[in-house]
């Protein structure tokens, strides 16, 4: 039963990452290497704003958030003026904004406000990465686009490493709300004799843990996790087939010169697709943080193999699918591990997806394209 | 037409680097320096350490350079970043043999990184003297590797002695991390362990990249160990300790010197406490010049020396020596190194005396911490000898 919350906790944590790859891939056929990094972001975001940065470090971070937004606005307002003024009005807006987020850092902010201002600069760097490296290879062969995509996960990765250096961190305990965090009541561990002694009530408000069975126990970082992964599902199911927007991108997916032709603003909706996925990217990365006490420059590069794997598994381009290559992958991951494969977990998670491509090539929920 | 090109190109290039050697080596004979050679990872998993190690050879760098140099000559110290990584310590290691004016090298940190460079120093005929790998192999089979730390089979005897004499626990789980240091740690232990009478209940494994511990640690709750030996380094410690406390276990963790960094204490927080280690030397246990160099240190640095900052520091005191009395000669240095056999002809630095077995390895006594209240601290109990 662990082994089983264990991997569906992985899984959630592998399907939100595999989300935003395969929103990417179905609406410009691009394999988005720099999701990963954008994740790690995420994660990272939040630490500096959670914790007092120096200030030489939080100096880096916004003029890094300088050229984040300054083209995030730049891009948005290149439509509305010409390029000039418009170029001037970013440099202001992004100077402003990247001055307010140096406060942000600098000082130290609580972690829900740190969660969401984490989102919000995720979609801007999501938006800024197509802007710059994607955009004006739109046209070129899928081979450019996908190197520009491994350049930008690998400058990504190198502008952290400069930032906060290689040393892994995580978020200090007393930074963190407990409820979502609690490993002692009263400075004492919950053990398991501990915890069998309280009641139902007790250990959901005190422990924010619930009893399965046993002495087997979810906590509620886990609940979060498994159940964050299916919200976030069900609001983009309901996004993509319910809005405007939604059927825009799915109109962008099929066919983009007709989609354009009918009026639709194509790049508008690729960015709007790269600010959802990256968003959901750094929740990913910032529950990942929180549940396995580890960030590292490199943490998006790993995660985003397996969470590759997971989109592929499911059929890319296939948002449903990411979702349940990902727990398939996590379970497969935990049940490798139960039968005394603690070595081979990741060798059993790629057998798995390997085993799934050649019965279903086009992945479980994937269809079969005429291209 | 190309082909005439491309061939007043070529000469021009031969030229040009011809002229540019004659340059460089002219330039060489003039400057009177002494290089030593420093390999360690400042890139990578081991980066804190090797910030470390950074500070404390270069302390004793300046403060022999300060003191007149050796004969006269200052020392100066060529870095290279092996990021923790066999692959890049073996390129490391061929740049620092290319270099003639390299007299010794101090390094590597990693035990997998000695080994990766071990061969091509013994070809090229430079002693790797390292200030921290402990893994049983490191010095075996070439004459030109040293340590001034212990190797690992002592530490994991000296760790299984401990747990069973002192502590009095009897079942044991054990996680080690899949590399050179954390396999010939574990097996170590688990031998002396099994020979000495303690329970090894379970073994588990796992890769450095690895975060979620989860299926190792769910195992390990079934077991029902007293105490789990986390074979390995520090950022993994922490997470597997961070982890065991989630899933509700509150078995006494165990560790070796892979864990004695300020990193698994930020990283694992509260969940850390009480882990008990074995570590080649704690500042505390140590003299009156070990005082000093940490007040020193302090006051360069601004901030505390670790024992890997200390360890170093001595191993540049040991190259400094070899130098002084060897000369400027690679072969006589390492010849040097190899007659300091016993206690009298051994190097007395601030980690205690240094002297080399036939190896190249070196019997240090083994201190114990224990982490309180956030910090690494004396464990109250020390290590017995072995018997």
């Amino acid at each position: 039963m662990d082994y089983i919350i264990s991997g569906l906790t992985m899984g959630g944590a592998y399907a939100l990452i595999a989300v935003g790859y395969t929103m990417v891939y179905g609406i410009i056929g691009l394999i988005n290497f720099a999701h990963g990094e954008i994740y790690m972001f995420g994660a990272y975001f939040v630490f500096a704003m959670i914790v007092e940065t120096s200030k030489n470090t939080s100096f880096l971070i916004s003029l890094f958030m300088l050229v984040i937004f300054g083209i995030t606005i730049y891009l948005f307002l290149r439509d509305k003026f010409s390029p000039l003024p418009s170029l001037a009005l970013s440099l202001v807006g992004g100077s402003f904004l990247s001055g307010f987020t140096f406060f942000l850092f600098l000082t130290s902010i609580p972690f829900y406000l740190a969660f969401l201002l984490s989102m919000i600069f995720t979609s801007c760097l999501g938006m800024a990465i197509e802007f710059i490296a994607y955009r004006p290879l739109r046209d070129a062969p899928r081979l450019a686009a996908l190197i520009t995509a491994i350049g930008m996960s690998l400058i990504l990765q190198n502008v952290a490493r400069l930032i906060w250096g290689a040393r892994t961190r995580a978020y200090p305990d007393q930074l963190i709300p407990s409820i979502i965090k609690t490993q002692t009541i009263n400075g004492e561990f919950l053990t398991d004799k501990l915890l069998s002694k309280m009641s139902f009530f007790e250990l959901l408000l005190k422990g924010h843990k619930i009893r399965i069975f046993g002495d087997t126990y979810i906590s509620s970082l886990k609940i979060l996790i498994i159940l964050l992964t299916i919200l976030i599902m069900i609001i983009l199911h309901l996004i993509i087939h319910k809005t405007k927007i939604g059927k825009a991108m799915r109109a962008c997916a099929q066919d983009k010169v007709t989609a354009s032709l009918m009026g639709i603003d194509t790049d508008r909706i690729i960015t709007y697709t790269f600010a959802i996925g990256s968003g959901m990217g750094a929740v990913a990365g910032i529950l990942n943080g929180l549940a396995y006490h580890n960030l590292s420059p490199t943490m998006g590069y790993k995660a985003g193999v397996v969470a590759f794997a997971a989109a592929v598994l499911g059929g890319i381009g296939n948002i449903p699918g990411a979702m349940v290559g990902g727990f398939i992958l996590g379970l497969a991951q935990s049940i490798a591990a139960w039968i005394g494969l603690s070595q081979w977990i990741y060798g059993v998670a790629y057998a798995v997806m390997i085993l799934f491509i050649v019965l279903r090539p086009t992945g479980i929920f994937g269809k079969a394209t005429a291209r | 037409m190309k082909g005439r090109i491309t061939l007043k190109g070529l000469r021009l290039l031969c030229i040009l680097i011809l002229g540019l050697s004659f340059v460089v080596s002219c330039a060489k004979k003039e400057r009177k320096v002494i290089k030593i050679g420093l390999a360690l990872p400042l890139t990578g998993d081991c980066a804190q350490f090797g910030d470390m190690i950074r500070k404390g050879a270069w302390l004793k760098v300046r403060q022999v350079n300060e003191a007149g140099g050796i004969n006269g000559e200052r020392i100066e110290l060529v870095e290279e970043d092996d990021a923790a990584n066999p692959q890049e310590a073996a390129s490391v290691a061929q740049k620092m043999c290319a270099d003639k004016d390299i007299l010794i090298v101090v390094g590597h940190f990693n035990s997998s990184c000695s080994l990766a460079g071990k061969p091509i120093y013994r070809e090229a005929g430079l002693v790797e003297l390292s200030p921290a790998s402990t893994n049983p192999e490191v010095c075996k089979d070439s004459p030109w590797t040293f340590r001034n730390i212990y190797e690992d089979t002592f530490q994991g005897k000296s760790l299984a002695n401990y747990v069973k004499d002192r502590l009095k626990l009897k079942r044991i789980a054990v996680i080690y991390d899949n590399d050179d240091y954390g396999i010939g740690l574990k097996d170590a232990f688990t031998e002396e362990g099994k020979r000495i009478g303690l329970e090894i209940v379970g073994t588990e494994s796992y890769e450095r990249d690895t975060t979620d511990f989860s299926p190792q640690l769910i195992k390990f709750k079934e077991l029902k160990p007293e105490a789990i030996f986390m074979s390995g380094l520090y950022t993994q410690g922490a997470m597997i300790a961070a982890q065991s406390r989630e899933l509700g276990m509150t078995t006494q963790l165990l560790g070796a010197d892979g864990i004695l960094s300020s990193d698994y204490i930020k990283i694992g927080g509260k969940s850390v406490e009480g882990t008990i280690l074995t570590c080649p030397f704690l500042f505390e246990l140590g003299g009156e010049e070990t005082k000093e160099f940490v007040k020193v240190f302090i006051e360069k640095y601004g901030v505390e020396p670790d024992c890997w900052a200390a360890l170093t520091y001595d191993a540049v005191g040991i190259a400094t020596e070899a130098i002084k009395h060897a000369g400027k000669d690679r072969a006589a240095i390492r010849d040097y190194l190899a007659e300091m056999t016993t206690k009298e002809k051994g190097y007395e630095g601030i980690t205690g005396m240094t002297f080399f077995d036939e190896n190249g390895d070196c019997k240090k006594p083994i201190h114990v911490a224990q982490v309180r209240n956030g910090r690494f601290v004396p464990a109250p109990l020390q290590i017995m000898p072995i018997k």
